[in-house]
């Protein structure tokens, strides 16, 4: 495949690309954490934002959250900041404001899948804790937490190898990942075809290497528990 | 906020989702008359039968909507080959075949071996 030169600006696009996905799945499990947390145990008004929050998401196509928020956030910001007695403009990069949408969004999937890992830990495991006399935050990071991860680890990986794919949308506000170095490439050797494939063959590449890893972490979070490959 | 604009533009918006449930309605047909045939084949006991359905899986699952729309519809202009062509229905397909090869896996549909020998035939 001749690349007319435009390797390393490919390059540069995917190293962009996962730094989006990285930086936007961090966000994701924290806000996912806070979720599952106030639809479990929070009091009503919180339960009912946590339902709101995820229903929304799941209405709405990831492609209209990034454009409201690379469009709309930065307006909503300015005015608030101009209302504080802020003078000058704020701007929203279009990495930034992908990272908002995208973990707006996988936030939202998340929290359902920690939803869930929460639901299949044992309630006597908590009260036995209890018993011990152990705080709440040291029964979540010592006794829920180490659990849950195994739970919800499959289902956060698809999660994960879908938040890869979608970074490709963010392009389309001007962050310079693959998706728009390989569009720039395109508009000047007019060679759509050799150079989207280059980017298909890219992708592939990097869910490859996300799978890969996601192996090797399911194989440490299950270590010492017996499962259907031995 | 203006109204008067969100107003205005509602017609236009309408006639939008009017597309985009066309969009919906083929490429989920289109998708699913692809995937049975597709999903038999991958759950096949020749290797030679399943490796175009477990290459066109990998493929389509593994790559983002928007390179695989653009390779289709730009990509394509570099042959001279139409470019009417849906680009939609491909990844629909490859995940309905993804979903029917896990029904099929688990109900035995399309394997006679699963169903008792030979006295059930593929199709019933």
């Amino acid at each position: 495949m001749d690349l007319q030169g435009f390797g390393a600006q490919l390059a540069s696009g995917t190293w962009v690309t996962v730094q989006l996905a990285l930086a936007s799945m961090a966000c994701a499990v924290v806000l996912g954490l806070l979720g599952a947390a106030a639809k479990t145990a929070g009091p009503a008004p919180l339960r009912w934002l946590g339902t709101a929050y995820t229903g929304m998401v799941r209405g709405l196509p990831e492609l209209l959250v990034i454009l409201l928020v690379y469009f709309g956030l930065a307006v909503v910001i300015n005015r608030v900041a101009s209302a504080l007695g802020f003078e000058g403009h704020i701007d929203l990069s279009p990495f930034v404001a992908g990272v908002i949408a995208l973990s707006f969004n996988y936030g939202a999937y998340m929290t359902e899948v920690f939803r869930g890992a929460l639901g299949t830990i044992p309630p006597g495991h908590r009260e036995a804790a209890q018993a011990l006399g152990l705080g709440r935050w040291r029964i979540f990071r010592r006794i829920v937490t180490p659990q849950m991860w195994r739970i919800a680890l499959p289902a956060s990986g698809n999660i994960f190898l879908s938040l890869l794919k979608d970074t490709a949308l963010v392009s389309v506000v001007g962050a310079q990942d693959l998706m728009r170095e390989t569009a720039i490439a395109v508009g000047y050797s007019k060679q759509p075809f050799t150079f989207y494939l280059a980017a298909a063959i890219i992708y592939l590449g990097l869910t490859a290497l996300a799978t890969l890893c996601i192996h090797l972490l399911e194989r440490r979070t299950t270590h010492g528990i017996r499962t259907l490959e031995g | 906020m203006n109204w008067q604009v969100m107003i205005d533009s509602l017609p236009a918006l309408l006639q939008g989702a009017r597309v985009t449930l066309e969009l919906v309605v083929l490429s989920g047909v289109l998708g699913i008359m692809i995937a049975v045939p597709t999903a038999m084949a991958r759950v096949s006991a020749h290797w030679w039968v399943r490796a175009l359905p477990v290459a066109h899986i990998y493929f389509f699952r593994g790559t983002p909507l928007l390179v695989q729309i653009y390779l289709v519809y730009y990509g394509l202009g570099q042959f001279e080959v139409g470019e009417g062509f849906s680009a939609l229905a491909l990844p629909a397909r490859a995940l309905l075949v993804r979903d029917h090869r896990i029904y099929s896996q688990y109900f035995g549909l399309y394997r006679r071996d699963s169903a008792g020998g030979d006295s059930i035939g593929p199709t019933g």
